[in-house]
């Protein structure tokens, strides 16, 4: 019995920077954008996972590749205990039905001229699972379960007849409607508006529940990662620098990147507080990350040997591993 | 007897068509209406022409009067009667043409845009080099070649027009491709030929309903063109271009009704899609500000 | 001492399909030395009362009635001209895309050194050096004057337009969801530069919708829903002591990393400016509506010194 429904080990995806005609003449290397560089993790059943990290860490572009949505350069992507790096898009078609992508932009990630019912039910008639009658009764469930009542009026309507939190119940619908294993969640709520957040989650929650779902939780802001996630990863250039429970690491940072991001998030319960850690200037061009550990030139406790070579992941304490020379002492 | 839902369908197109306050939209009802008139006009030219256009009914050279309102040509044919009879060829042969590019630039456009590639650049490579030509000349070359007759022209249309169809349409493909709702449709598993055909073609509709209404007007003109040059009709065809250009020296003679009628009915054809295609591009340019 | 006073504004947009009440009769002061944060979902009214204050309300919108008097001087009647001097010398705005609020094709340290020659008469020389002051001031090397937006991050142009908004010192500074497109780490520098103008005597106006953003670093707090002032009070007041049940809602969504692992959403949903509800906006989501919600629309009533509530579960003697 698979316990790890995904694992993901050193997990590379690379973007050749297109040359101009000079670069070519003048014979300059190719440049790549190293997106992720090596990025290892597992998933287990009923698991959520979030991914942290600031823009152009490259997060997103993990939870794509794992769908295979993009190519690896490198690495292995197992999912259900098979591996599903290089297979092919006949072989992978099955596949698609046990994982599943729920995006950040509700707007865009509806075909404006299918009707909604028309969408939630797609999966259902591309894999084959249902009659198109059958489907439909499937597709009025479905609508009734996300909270889209009545149901009958939303099947036919339109994704510009609905609002933003809307168009992600139905996004989520569509995911959801071939009971995957595996969803990959790239920031589901940070375009809805605050006061809708909470119901957006509990939705999920509750397939989570319902389906055994395992959830690949990508977002930039900390305290949703937190409320949804049993382990938090984050992500830095392209690489995971710290990665464990999330009581755990939010309480105890390792990491002193991650220290300076749980400090800067704005907190109600602590406004008053001093801020313990900043740290200066901006994350770096991917193009040529920093050599040996990349988070170095910004951080106030590095000495030459962070310079030298990068770190690897050690187990500092119960399943929470850390990248670093001088991890933080624990609270 | 005509079912109630289908007069219900009917009922609500005629109430949005007459009674919908959007911008543009009096451009598009003039531009219909235009259109319309003269579908209308080559319909039922059997019955509301005066006289048999290619018959001589009166002396030459007569100016507009109640008898003959547009006048009397060289041949003292009924100008009118010509006129009304001539829109068939024109309709004839702007629809058949334009049909024709549709058909072969829609597919080659979607296909070539949504798998890129080898088969991308080579058609590309064609269709620029067709592209590159001046459109008249080509037209008149291929005419030429075929020979004068409507449907050669449309078919030489045709094949000047392609190359547009196929760069309108690639170009939104390839746009389209990129957005997430078809990386939504991949990630569902939905095969090449779904997303074509559900994702990518129905959004291309209204491109193409633009990019329709403006080729069609530049049909209209280079088959006045071209019928003008003696490639399109034979005599005693009736056809706007054809009359243009057998009234055209007579001009400085004061005979003046043989060259501004044909020319008057190329124009307002020209005007009545152009008008459409107006008010159409505005609609989905607010449309997509959403 | 109050530096901007806003009485009774009134805000619509006159569009195709029905008139917009935006911003609809809102009354807010703001004090010298003071950080004033309007907080508020999308859709609230909260950028609009911004730009109405700027007069850049763009048509078909326009400001229908009330005042708004800064310094004694009545801005909305006030000449185009002198709006205009005054606008770069006493208040200072920045928007939320800093691409928008510098121009692409001109460097960065030209476009700083023209409001110095501008308003001030310098010639270009020197205000090239004040730019260059100016740049390190908030946190770039000097060397940036040379640089073209493009070539900045993120956070460097914003950086760049806080700069320029605040380069003649003004004594209002009015900030549009500065640092919404921004990560967080660099958000935090964003807001302590901006915190350090107002420790040097400038008042802000912050516009947000990020609740906890705005609890760490203002003074007062005023709650905006559907172009309605429901909340206005001092920041300890609102978080400790909300009344308002938008406020209440508004403060249980907001996720906390120190405090519980859950939060609540509001049911319903924003309503349609054109057609808001009868009485009181909120009242179709509210959880303690009552008799009066729906008929009138409550007044604004001061709970405590300082506090001010619009809400009929406030109204003394019933409605």
């Amino acid at each position: 019995m698979v316990n790890k429904v995904l694992e993901v080990i050193d997990l590379k995806k690379y973007f050749p920077v297109t040359r101009g005609l000079l670069d070519i003449f003048m014979r300059r290397s190719k440049e790549y954008v190293k997106a992720v560089d090596g990025v290892s993790f597992y998933i287990e059943r009923g698991e959520t996972l979030a991914l942290i990290g600031e823009s152009g860490c490259g997060k997103t572009t993990t939870g794509r590749v794992i769908l295979r949505l993009e190519e690896p350069t490198a690495g292995k992507i197992v999912f259900m205990g098979k591996d599903i790096t290089s297979l092919k898009p006949k072989e992978l078609r099955p596949l698609r039905k046990e994982m599943q992508m729920i995006f950040q932009d509700p707007y865009a990630s509806l075909n404006p001229r299918m009707r909604i019912g028309e969408q939630i039910i797609h999966p259902l008639l591309i894999h084959g699972l249902a009659t198109p009658k059958e489907a439909r009764k499937m597709g009025i469930e479905m609508l009734k379960r996300v909270g889209l009542t009545p149901a009958h009026e939303f099947y036919d309507r339109f994704p510009h007849q609905l609002s933003g939190g809307q168009r992600q119940r139905v996004v989520i619908a569509r995911a959801m409607i071939l009971k995957p294993k595996f969803v990959v969640a790239d920031e589901p709520v940070s375009m809805i508006d605050v006061s809708m957040r909470a119901s957006i989650l509990d939705l999920l929650q509750g397939f989570r529940k319902e389906y055994q779902l395992s959830m690949l939780f990508i977002t930039h802001d900390i305290s949703i990662g937190r409320i949804i996630s049993d382990r938090i990863a984050v992500m830095y250039l392209g690489k995971i620098v710290e990665i464990g429970p999330t009581e755990e690491v939010i309480k105890n940072p390792r990491h002193p990147y991650t220290r300076a991001l749980i400090d800067a998030v704005p907190s109600i319960v602590r406004r008053k507080r001093k801020k313990k850690l900043r740290i200066t200037g901006e994350v770096p061009d991917p193009r040529n990350p920093p050599s040996g550990c990349r988070f170095h030139p910004r951080c106030p406790f590095a000495t030459e040997e962070c310079s030298k070579t990068e770190p690897d992941l050690i187990e500092i304490s119960d399943n929470h591993f850390v990248r670093c020379y001088h991890p933080l002492a624990p609270e | 007897m005509i079912p109630k839902k289908l007069m219900n369908m009917l009922w609500s197109v005629i109430k949005t068509y007459l009674l919908t306050r959007a911008p543009g939209v009096w451009m598009l009802r003039v531009g219909v209406g235009i259109v319309l008139f003269f579908v209308f006009m080559a319909l039922l030219a059997p019955w509301i022409s005066p006289y048999d256009p290619t018959k001589r009914v009166a002396d030459p050279f007569l100016p507009p009067s109640r008898e003959y309102p547009m006048g009397t040509n060289r041949i003292g044919q009924d100008v009118l009667s010509r006129i009304i009879w001539g829109s068939r060829i024109v309709l004839y042969v702007v629809f058949l043409a334009t049909a024709l590019s549709m058909a072969i630039g829609i597919p080659l456009g979607l296909i070539s845009g949504y798998y890129g590639g080898k088969l991308d650049r080579v058609l590309s490579m064609v269709m620029d080099s067709m592209y590159a030509f001046p459109a008249l000349i080509l037209a008149i070359a291929i005419a030429a070649v075929l020979g004068p007759s409507p449907s050669n022209t449309a078919i030489a249309i045709a094949f000047v027009y392609v190359p547009t169809y196929f760069r309108m349409i690639r170009g939104q493909t390839l746009s389209i491709k990129s957005s997430l709702y078809v990386d939504a449709a991949r990630a569902l598993g939905a095969s090449d030929n779904t997303i074509m055909s559900k994702y990518i073609l129905p959004n291309l509709a209204h491109t193409v309903l633009v990019v329709f209404t403006l080729s069609v007007t530049d049909a209209i003109l280079t088959e006045a063109g071209l019928s003008y040059l003696g490639l399109s009709v034979t005599v005693p065809t009736p056809d706007w271009g054809y009359d243009l250009r057998a009234g055209q020296p007579f001009l400085l003679d004061g005979k003046w009704w043989l060259v501004f009628f044909p020319g008057l009915m190329v124009m307002l054809l020209a005007m009545g899609f152009a008008l459409i295609g107006e008010a159409l591009s505005e609609r989905i340019s607010l449309a997509q500000t959403r | 001492m109050v530096l901007l006073e806003i009485s009774n504004i009134k805000i619509y947009y006159y569009t195709l399909t029905g008139i917009v009440k935006a911003v609809d009769n809102v009354s807010l002061t703001i004090n010298e030395n003071e950080w004033i944060s309007i907080v508020g979902e999308s859709g609230c009214g909260k950028s609009t009362l911004a730009y109405g204050v700027i007069r850049l309300i763009p048509p078909p919108g326009k400001v229908v009635s009330g005042k708004i008097i800064f310094q004694g001087k009545d801005l909305l009647s006030m000449d185009r001209e002198e709006f205009r001097k005054m606008l770069g010398k006493d208040i200072g705005m920045v928007f939320q895309d800093p691409m928008t609020s510098l121009d692409p094709l001109r460097k960065v340290g030209e476009q700083l050194a023209e409001v110095f020659m501008t308003h001030l008469k310098v010639d270009q020389k020197e205000a090239l050096k004040y730019a260059g002051d100016l740049l390190e001031k908030v946190g770039l090397t000097r060397d940036r004057v040379n640089y073209y937006p493009h070539q900045l991050s993120g956070g460097q142009r914003q950086r760049v337009s806080i700069a320029i908004a605040m380069a003649l010192r003004p004594k209002l500074l009015i900030a549009d969801e500065p640092t919404t497109a921004l990560d967080v780490i660099v958000q935090d520098t964003i807001m302590d530069l901006i915190e350090s103008f107002k420790k040097e005597g400038t008042s802000i106006l912050f516009i947000t919708h990020d609740l906890a953003l705005a609890a760490e670093r203002s003074d007062r707090i005023a709650v905006m829903y559907a172009g309605k002032l429901v909340e206005l009070g001092s920041v300890d007041q609102i978080i400790d002591n909300p009344r308002h049940p938008y406020t209440i809602g508004l403060l249980q969504s907001v996720p906390d990393l120190w405090g519980p692992r859950r939060i609540e959403s509001i049911s319903g949903y924003p309503p349609d400016l054109r057609t808001p509800p009868s009485g009181c906006r909120f009242h179709p989501r509210c959880k303690e509506k009552f008799e009066p919600c729906s008929k009138e629309e409550p007044p604004l009533i001061e709970i405590e010194p300082g506090h001010y509530v619009s809400c009929w579960l406030y109204v003394k003697g019933g409605a």
